[in-house]
């Protein structure tokens, strides 16, 4: 790599040093050999999904084998070695120390109040793990559900997975239902939920009529009166079906989530369209989508090119968007600029210049219909009272800012909460919660700029909310921004929760968190400088300012174990975590439950 | 650029990957056409020297270390399926990334299955093991396709001509993506290179 640019070669040593911390873990070669040879065998053989059977096991998803006997243990709160001088009990922290950034105040730290068990599933004991992404936040009270990949149940041939739920009534003891319904793609993954006795999933599905290539099916919401043995689709008036048949259209799918409290259910969706050609190849150094039309993102570029710096150069399949010019900075020569930078290095001196959105080319001009790309800024929200019969509310539009946000619907004691997120890398990063008490009329309320990991509400309708404190322009200590009413936010750092041994430049970054009428429960890792992970801790807060800290290899003996899944109800926390270091013999990394109940 | 919602480690880039190409095998070049210049290549010892490090490019790549490991799997199994033209191949390991990548892209776009929070949070697979957190977060800004070149280029060490073929690129995009990336990330690497900006002032 001697060709690279002094620039070029410091990322390649960050690359470098980052990819040799990656474990991927081995595969015997004759495994794989294997596999080739089934695939061929497969295709001169014709034969068709029973034969994907044999190949389960090294494919897709996180599958859970749960083949071990359960054990359980229980160890005190980690703790109880704390420093006085890191924690003045239940004090509410006043001061923005010299420790904390400008602006925040530091979390106080207590004494954990829970003790904790940690549960290896078994055949009888069994939790899934859930392969996909579920932007809704966990049920707060049993049953617990979770969609996960199951064994015997192999991915079909196109690499769908075929999931199967799971549900718990006290977050040990976990048993698959016999969906057999959701063996069809795309069906039902976007939201779980469960009231009086009545189970709720939210999708798409082929609800009714099959589903073209390349198309897209109902928006439905699923119910089960048999504890998901079986499931009836109610279908929402949400026609995605012809969406994907408009002009420009290529595919489309939906954002959105699900969740129930003791008012009702609420389904959120909105239409996510990708476009043809797409916007990636028209604008190909980026773009941010508006209700207008597509705003193009401009980078500033040092290099000059025969006496001009273009400043804006779009290529691509639909669109070429006139160059304009500015003058040359003289400073910058042809190979080298005035004072002996290379033209490269000159280049990535630009490097801390913001980028700029450009005028939005209207969606017309692009052959989109207008009135189809308006969806994307257009919530559906859909309420049921009696788990039967969906009403529409009014959910606000989103503004430009929020294109293609991401939302996490939640619901507690206090409402229906759906955070939104975005930030196109222009401008500063933007983040807000609609809140509703009855699902039909929503509103309003922005959180302070920042990039949020996890967006929550409790019980009483305080907002929490985890920042990583990544570089806007600078990385900051991880935070949380906490506010009662939704005007006044306190920012609180975490970096109090480290502790002397974590060493001297460590970093907490907080990746998971839920909440539930216990509180909030947070899964971290704590970072060194040179970015190496040391450890995995639980934090937990009632109140957003009190924070206690338990160590994950304290209670499971283990290291280096992940958290997929954190549920938070009145009287217990469950966090699910997988190990990567134990794996059985389809290479499939073990699942356990982490409970933490309050000490008596 | 990468012009999708970045929202800290769980939020990777929805239509970025999830509109990825279908599943594809970059075109073969008939073997009767190389393999005379060369001496022919077990796969056994393709896979033993190529595996790890076309997997952790993977892994930096998708952002989902188990993802890479999946994907480099089927990529080997789709490789000595038809070894005897891979191997032919000016570059083999290019050809089993570029599968590897387009498989795994066409996997999150078919499951809409978001890289795993763990693996994204800069604890990769398992967190002694874990990718920087600010390397990952800062990979995070790039698209994909930016992250394919930087990777192969900066990671792998292809040249720009092997980047090109890898990713059925021309030379001129493998450059002005690479300056791009290189832009951005600078940047956002700035934290780990407190001695980098003085070498411009």
């Amino acid at each position: 790599m001697n060709d690279l640019t002094p620039p070029e070669q410091r990322i390649a040593a960050h690359l470098q040093r980052a990819s040799q911390t990656v474990d991927i873990g081995d595969t015997a070669v004759a495994t794989v050999i294997r596999r080739g040879r089934q695939r061929n065998e497969r295709r001169r053989a014709a034969v068709g999904v029973a034969a994907v059977a044999t190949l389960s096991g090294a494919t897709i998803g996180s599958i859970q084998l749960l083949s071990k006997p359960a054990t359980r243990k229980v160890v005190p709160s980690t703790d109880s070695d704390l420093s006085e001088a890191t924690t003045p009990a239940m004090s509410v922290p006043t001061t923005t120390t010299a420790g904390a950034d400008e602006g925040l105040t530091l979390a106080n730290r207590i004494e954990s109040q829970l003790v904790w068990n940690s549960v290896d599933p078994g055949t009888d004991e069994a939790l899934g793990m859930t392969v996909y992404w579920n932007p809704s936040t966990p049920a707060a009270n049993p049953p617990f559900l979770v969609w996960s990949s199951a064994p015997g149940k192999p991915p079909v041939d196109d690499g769908t997975l075929q999931p199967t739920l799971y549900r718990s009534d006290d977050g040990i003891h976990w048993t698959p239902t016999d969906g057999t319904e959701f063996v069809e793609p795309e069906v039902s993954m976007r939201g779980l939920s469960a009231r009086d006795g009545r189970l709720f999933a939210f999708g798409t599905a082929a609800a009714t009529a099959p589903i073209p290539q390349g198309k897209a099916g109902d928006v439905v919401v699923d119910v089960s009166d048999d504890q998901g043995a079986s499931w009836r689709h109610i279908v929402l008036p949400m026609d995605l079906r012809s969406l994907a048949d408009k002009a420009g259209v290529q595919s489309i799918y939906f954002q959105g989530g699900m969740a129930a409290n003791d008012e009702g259910v609420v389904a959120v969706a909105i239409p996510a369209i990708a476009f043809e050609p797409s916007l990636d190849a028209r604008f190909p150094e980026g773009y941010v989508p508006q209700r207008d039309g597509v705003a193009p993102v401009h980078y500033p570029q040092c290099v000059p090119s025969d006496g001009a710096v273009p400043t804006s150069t779009m290529v691509g399949t639909g669109y070429t968007a006139p160059v304009q010019t500015q003058p040359v900075a003289t400073a910058v020569a042809a190979t080298t600029t005035a004072v002996g930078v290379p033209r490269e290095e000159a280049l990535n001196s630009c490097a801390d210049q913001a980028p700029t959105l450009g005028d939005a080319i209207p969606w017309s001009d692009l052959g989109v219909d207008p009135q189809t790309a308006a969806l994307m800024f257009r919530p559906r929200v859909f309420v049921s009272t009696d788990g039967e019969h969906f009403t529409e509310g009014s959910f606000p539009d989103l503004p430009d800012e929020f294109a293609r946000a991401q939302l996490t619907v939640s619901a507690t004691e206090a409402g229906f909460f759906v955070a939104v997120q975005n930030w196109s890398g222009v401008g500063s990063p933007l983040a807000r919660i609609y809140s509703s008490a009855d699902g039909l009329t929503w509103a309003a309320t922005d959180l302070p700029s920042g990039l949020y990991d996890a967006i929550d509400v409790t019980s009483d309708g305080t907002v929490v909310a985890f920042n990583s404190g990544f570089p806007v322009p600078v990385v900051t200590d991880p935070y949380v921004a906490v506010s009662e009413d939704g005007t006044t936010w306190t920012k609180i750092s975490l970096s109090s929760l480290l502790d002397p041994d974590d060493g001297p430049s460590a970093r907490l970054n907080v990746y998971l968190a839920s909440s539930g009428p216990g509180g909030v429960t947070a899964f971290a890792t704590i970072s060194n400088g040179n970015g190496a992970v040391s450890k995995s801790v639980v934090l937990h807060t009632a109140d957003g300012i009190n924070w206690s800290r338990d160590d994950v290899e304290s209670i499971t003996g283990r290291s280096g174990l992940a958290a997929t899944r954190i549920q938070v109800t009145d009287n217990s926390v469950l966090v699910s975590v997988v190990d990567p270091a134990t794996r059985d013999e389809h290479d499939i990394a073990q699942t356990s439950v982490l409970v933490g109940t309050p000490v008596s | 650029v990468n012009t999708e919602p970045n929202l800290g480690p769980r939020r990777v880039p929805d239509v970025d990957l999830a509109i990825g190409a279908e599943i594809s095998t970059p075109e073969l070049i008939p073997v009767e056409q190389t393999a005379t210049v060369r001496e022919l290549l077990p796969f056994e010892v393709f896979y033993r020297e190529q595996r790890m490090p076309i997997a952790r490019a993977l892994a930096l790549t998708l952002r989902d270390t188990q993802l890479a490991a999946e994907a480099v799997d089927e990529a080997m199994a789709r490789a000595y399926q038809r070894w005897h033209r891979v191997q032919a191949l000016d570059n083999p390991g290019g050809w089993v990334y570029r599968v590897g990548l387009n498989w795994a892209r066409s996997i999150l776009r078919r499951s809409r299955r978001r890289p795993p929070v763990w693996m994204t949070s800069g604890s990769a697979n398992g967190e002694p093991d874990a990718v920087d957190p600010i390397i990952d977060r800062a990979l995070a800004r790039l698209s994909v396709e930016q992250r394919a070149v930087v990777v192969c280029r900066l990671l792998i060490g292809y040249s720009e001509a092997q980047t090109a073929d890898a990713l059925g690129l021309r030379p001129g995009t493998v450059k002005s993506r690479l300056a791009r990336a290189t832009a951005r990330l600078q940047s956002l690497l700035s934290p780990l290179d407190p001695q980098a900006k003085d070498e411009f002032e």
